[in-house]
C-alpha cells in the first residue's frame, strides 16, 4: 500500500541521518532507490503539508474548508428601571481550523496557574546549575548594541534602532524617533 | 521486571529532522513507550522503534471532554506503568516540557512515590518561530504566554519587547474538539491586546513546517484583521515591539558601563 511505503520512507528518514542528509541534498536520488510511487515522490517534492499528509493517510486531498461566520450575541440591559434586555451582537467571525495532522493541545489554562504557583525548582537544583558547569552567555547587553554597529555609532544611539525592522515606520514616527 | 522510572521526551515539531539521537535510544530501549503525537509520521516512527512497547494516550481524547481529564488520565497511566516496574517512556510532540502539562505533572508523581524520573529537551514550537521568523529574544526580550492564561490571569505585556501567544487557535476553550475549537471568545483576547497596540500594528500567525520539503506557514496581519486571518489550533502568534524601549541612563551609569563602552568606541 502506497501509504505504508511512504510512512516507511519517512521513518527512515527520521531515524538515519545519512539517508535524511542524502534526502536534503538530493531528493530525486533518494527516492529513486525506494519503492515510492510517483504521485508519493510528487507529493514529498510539492512542499505542500495537506498533499503529504493526505498520501501518509491515504486520504484523498481536499480543499480547505470557507471560513463561517459565527455571531456571539450578548444581552445587554441599559440602565433604569424600565430598561429593557438589548440583544447586541459582538465581535468579529470565527473559523473552524484546518486540522492535519491533528494537533492534541497538552496544557489548558487552568493549569498553567498551580503550576506556577508550586516552586519547580528547589534552591539545591539551584546552585550546582548556576555553578557548573561554565556557561558562556551569547549576547550580552553590552555586547548587542556595539557589535551591530560597531565603530559608527555609541551604544546609546542603539536602543531605538533595535526594534527597526519589526516596528512599521508609522507607528515609530508620531515618537519622533525617525 | 526491575525497578520502575521514567524517562520524557519529545519528538519535536517536524519527526524527520527533529527527534534527537538520545531520545530515539530511550524508545528503543523502554519496555513501556506511551505517546501523545498527531503526526502519522511519528507514530509510525514510535510502533516501529518499539513495537511490543508503544502505547498512544491520544485515545484518551474525547470531543468535547475537558482537556484537564485527559491529561490526568494520561498522568495515570503512566505512573501505573512505572509502579508495575517498567522503564516508562513518555513521548510527546515538541518540547516535553514546554506546554506539556502531562509530562511534568507525571514526573512531579513519579519522583514523590521514590522513583526516578527525568525529562530530555526537544524541540518546540516556539524553537521553530525563533528559527524561522529571525528573532533573537537577547534583542528584545520576549514575553511568552499561552493565550486564555494571558487574558484570565491579568497578564501584563510589555509592548517594547517581542510577545509570543500560544494556543491562540484554541484560546477561551478548554474542552478538546477535532474539527475546530469554540473561539467565541477570540474579540475579548483582541480587545484586549488593543488595550497594548495600535489597531494596525503588524502580527505574525505562524506555523512550523511539519513534514521535510515543507516551509512554516507565516501569515501576517494587522492586529484589527486577527480574527478574519483564519486560525487553527497549530498557530501561534507573534507580536513584534511596538515602541522602542526606554534607555535608562541612569542605570547605564550606576552599572560602571560607561568606562567599557568608551573602550568599544576606541576599537581595543
Amino acid at each position: 500500500m502506497a501509504a505504508d511505503e511512504l510512512r516507511s520512507f519517512l521513518v527512515n528518514l527520521a531515524t538515519d541521518p545519512a539517508r535524511l542528509g542524502e534526502f536534503i541534498r538530493d531528493p530525486d536520488a533518494a527516492m529513486s532507490d525506494t519503492d515510492l510511487d510517483t504521485q508519493d515522490q510528487a507529493a514529498l517534492k510539492s512542499g505542500n503539508p495537506a498533499a503529504i499528509y493526505a498520501r501518509i493517510t491515504g486520504q484523498e486531498v481536499t480543499a480547505p474548508s470557507q471560513p463561517v461566520t459565527v455571531l456571539v450575541v450578548d444581552l445587554v440591559r441599559a440602565s433604569g428601571e424600565d430598561a429593557e434586555d438589548t440583544p447586541v451582537i459582538r465581535g468579529l467571525p470565527t473559523f473552524p481550523q484546518q486540522i492535519f495532522p491533528q494537533v492534541f493541545p497538552q496544557v489548558t489554562p487552568l493549569q498553567i496557574a498551580p503550576q506556577q504557583v508550586f516552586p519547580q525548582i528547589t534552591p539545591l537544583q539551584i546552585a550546582p546549575q548556576q555553578v557548573f558547569p561554565q556557561v558562556f552567555p551569547q549576547v550580552t547587553p553590552l555586547q548587542i548594541a556595539p557589535q551591530q554597529v560597531f565603530p559608527q555609532i555609541t551604544p546609546l544611539q542603539i536602543a531605538p534602532q533595535q526594534v527597526f525592522p519589526q516596528v512599521a515606520p508609522q507607528v515609530i514616527w508620531p515618537f519622533g524617533t525617525r | 521486571m526491575g525497578k520502575g522510572s521514567l524517562v520524557v521526551i519529545g519528538t519535536g515539531i517536524k519527526t524527520v529532522g527533529q527527534l534527537t539521537v538520545e531520545a530515539i535510544a530511550w524508545m528503543q530501549k523502554a519496555d513501556k513507550l506511551l505517546y501523545v503525537v498527531g503526526d502519522p509520521v511519528a507514530k509510525e516512527t514510535i510502533t516501529q522503534l518499539n513495537p511490543e512497547g508503544a502505547e498512544s494516550l491520544s485515545d484518551l481524547y474525547a470531543e468535547g471532554k475537558p482537556r484537564i481529564e485527559t491529561y490526568n488520565q494520561m498522568v495515570e497511566r503512566v505512573v501505573e506503568c512505572v509502579r508495575s516496574g517498567m522503564l516508562t517512556c513518555l513521548a510527546c510532540y515538541g518540547h516535553p516540557g514546554v506546554f506539556v502539562y502531562p509530562s511534568h505533572e507525571a514526573i512531579r508523581r513519579v519522583r514523590s512515590e521514590g522513583y526516578s524520573a527525568k525529562m530530555l529537551p526537544g524541540i518546540s514550537a516556539e524553537d521553530c518561530l525563533f528559527a524561522d521568523l529571525g528573532i533573537d529574544p537577547a534583542i528584545n526580550g520576549c514575553q511568552s504566554y499561552e493565550a486564555t492564561d494571558f487574558f484570565v490571569n491579568g497578564r501584563k505585556i510589555d509592548p517594547t519587547s517581542s510577545v509570543i501567544l500560544w494556543q491562540i487557535g484554541v484560546v477561551g476553550d478548554a474542552t478538546y474538539k477535532k474539527n475546530g475549537y469554540d473561539l467565541s471568545a477570540f474579540p475579548l483576547l483582541l480587545e484586549r491586546l488593543l488595550q497594548y497596540y495600535p489597531a494596525n500594528h503588524t502580527v505574525y500567525l505562524y506555523e512550523a513546517a511539519v513534514y521535510p520539503g515543507c516551509e512554516p506557514v507565516i501569515q501576517s496581519v494587522p492586529l484589527y484583521a486577527l480574527g478574519q486571518a483564519g486560525l487553527s489550533a497549530s498557530q501561534t502568534l507573534y507580536i513584534p515591539p511596538a515602541y522602542p524601549t526606554t534607555f535608562d541612563y541612569a542605570m547605564y551609569y550606576r552599572m560602571n558601563l560607561a568606562g567599557s563602552s568608551s573602550i568599544i568606541k576606541q576599537g581595543l
